[in-house]
């Protein structure tokens, strides 16, 4: 095993200890539902010119995103805030759970990282320690090891149902300098590495002995 | 030297096969000329017993198995799944352990009732296989769930509902890359049996090879070798029963419910539930025309670049399920003392790893010793005491 698969294993083995499973599988549920309702809405809207709805979707589905991840942080107890961001006054939703602290973000496709290169930068300082207002659970203030963002895009860039569906939903750990990724994995597959549920055996019938002659009732004690 | 009188020249065959090894190799390891295996094995001569002696030790087989009568093979052809690629050798070598679960069977049958053949009754029996259509299969497909009591939504276990209708099911390490299960319908019993390789990994691929051959008993029973030795043919019928499989596995209606989008990771969101493998998914899409021929290739790069040709996530994971009814009538003999271990492997005297293997019994249970590992040997010229230092610190006593 080459060192970078190394590291990307041992991420990975934090990702499982840090985030409920239940907690990946609500985000992406909430995740595919949002795509699709975010899709409808812009779809219907009577004031967006044909031409703009694509842009408006992007921007509605990073609105609904950011509830969407603050939603499923909070039925898992998982802290939470939105409040604002000192570099850039922006508030988006941050989660932290076990090592990792997490955003989220739309990504053209996968592979790519959040744009523009500036949102990037506020990013990687802010993930150094993340500096918030202080009514916030204290929970939010800790450093983690890890500083993720849940990276997302849809099937395809046309403006259309199929394509706008969620295409992934993906955890992605950047480097400190946020210009690469050390790690890229779906939430799908992440699911793979946790311990699997065991089912209960099911009871089979056992094949039946032939009927033995000799033990044949003789009518007599 | 003594002539071994009651040698069966077919077990020599047999074990010759079972090991994968020529005729001109057995003869070169045990100093015989190939002229005279080719005899022994025909039957047209009977060798000596130092010759047996030789042929025991080189083949690791009890002496007795080269003295067990054989009984008559059956007729029909070995339906194998991803023959056109495997070697004749890795063939040869698990029709051979075909037979010897044949006889095992036969044994068993002393001792027990197995469920009653009980497949259900299809149009396609009688129909040429050349001619089915997709329509054909897929009704063939729902009838079969319905006929098990499977409602929509995921197969349940697939090798309970095999078993279940009769057909016995055993699980062997084929030790041939290309191939990954095979069946036949035996004149003999009047059952078929089916036989699924223990090398493959995944759990969910193992389903899919279960489902495969239960099609070819189905449809398939009166295709002839002949047909089978067509290449176009046999094409066309690992192609029906692919088709099948994923029939059974991913009913149409149900799976397109719950795929929310034909994307690698809306796939593999349903595997753990659905028991089937992604790339089993990509091609019921495909079938679905859900995916158009450049998507596929889209996604076969994508499902590449993933690593997932080597394992697909959960392949690990997921248990596979198990053959139940030979097992079960192994654990019977011996729990109600109708049978010693003893006794059982004397009555059959097969390598005890592939009886083992065979009646599905963990590694061991019959008696069947793990390898030992070799040891480096210290030489004898090599001077032993005060100046060997102990690996492990403590002082020589």
């Amino acid at each position: 095993m080459e060192d970078i698969d190394r590291l990307k294993q041992h991420i990975r083995n934090h990702a499982v200890n840090s985030f409920p499973k239940e907690f990946l599988i609500d985000l992406q549920k909430r995740t595919e539902r949002a795509y699709q309702d975010t899709y409808a809405e812009v779809a219907h809207s009577k004031t967006t010119l044909p031409e703009q709805r694509i842009h408006k979707l992007r921007q509605e589905r990073c609105f609904r995103m950011d509830y969407e991840l603050a939603q499923a942080a909070k039925k898992f107890d998982i802290p939470y805030t939105a409040k604002q961001l000192a570099e850039n006054d922006w508030q988006f939703t941050y989660v932290t759970s076990g090592n990792f602290g997490a955003t989220q973000s739309y990504v053209p496709q996968m592979g790519c990282l959040p744009s523009p290169a500036k949102f990037r930068d506020t990013l990687a300082r802010a993930a150094t320690i993340p500096r918030l207002p202080i009514d916030d659970d204290a929970e939010i203030f800790k450093e983690r090891k890890f500083y993720g963002l849940f990276a997302h895009n849809p099937i395809g860039p046309i403006f259309d149902e199929e394509k706008q569906k969620l295409g992934s939903i993906q955890l992605c750990v950047p480097y400190e300098d946020m210009k690469k990724y050390a790690l890229e994995v779906s939430v799908a597959e992440l699911l793979a590495d946790y311990p699997s549920e065991t089912k209960p055996s099911v009871a089979i019938p056992s094949p039946t002995w032939k009927r033995d002659t000799k033990r044949k009732d003789t009518g007599t004690e | 030297m003594s002539i071994a009188t009651g040698f069966i020249g077919a077990r020599l065959s047999q074990a010759r096969r079972a090991r994968a090894i020529t005729a001109a190799d057995l003869g070169d390891i045990t100093n015989v000329s190939s002229q005279s295996i080719s005899k022994y094995e025909n039957g047209h001569q009977t060798p000596r017993r130092d010759v047996v002696g030789r042929f025991v030790s080189v083949l690791h087989f009890p002496t007795q198995f080269f003295f067990r009568p054989v009984d008559e093979t059956d007729q029909k052809p070995v339906f194998f799944r991803s023959k056109l690629s495997a070697q004749t050798i890795a063939l040869d070598r698990a029709k051979v352990r075909l037979e010897w679960m044949k006889e095992v069977v036969d044994y068993l049958n002393e001792f027990f009732d197995f469920p009653e053949l009980d497949l259900p009754h299809s149009q396609l029996n009688n129909a040429d296989p050349l001619n089915l259509t997709s329509d054909d299969i897929e009704r063939l497909a729902n009838s079969v769930r319905s006929y098990w009591g499977i409602g929509g939504g995921p197969m349940t276990n697939c090798l309970e509902h095999i078993e279940e209708s009769g057909i016995l099911v055993s699980r062997i390490h084929v030790r041939a890359e290309k191939v990954d299960a095979f069946s036949q319908w035996s004149d003999r019993f009047g059952i078929p049996l089916m036989v699924l390789s223990l090398d493959k990994a995944s759990a969910v691929r193992q389903r899919f090879d279960a489902l495969h051959e239960l099609f070819h008993i189905l449809a398939h029973k009166n295709v002839t070798s002949s047909q089978l030795n067509n290449r176009a043919t046999y094409k066309l019928l690992e192609n029906q029963a692919n088709m099948f499989a994923s029939y059974m596995l991913l009913p149409e209606t149900d799976f397109l419910d719950e795929l929310y989008s034909p994307t690698l990771d809306g796939m593999l969101s349903m595997k753990e539930r659905w028991g089937v493998s992604v790339g089993a998914m990509i091609m019921r899409c495909k079938s679905l025309d859900l995916l158009d021929d450049a998507s596929v290739k889209r996604m076969w790069m994508n499902y590449t670049r993933r690593g997932w040709r080597k394992g697909e996530p959960f392949d690990g994971k997921t248990e596979k399920e198990q053959p139940y009814l030979i097992k079960r009538s192994f654990e019977m003999l011996i729990e109600e003392g109708v049978k010693t271990q003893d006794e059982l492997t004397s009555d059959l005297p097969y390598p005890l790893e592939d009886l083992e293997e065979i009646a599905g019994l963990p590694s061991g249970s019959l008696g069947s010793s793990s390898r030992i590992r070799a040891e480096p040997k210290l030489k004898s010229t090599v001077p032993s005491g005060n100046n060997i230092v102990s690996l492990f610190g403590g002082e020589e006593s």
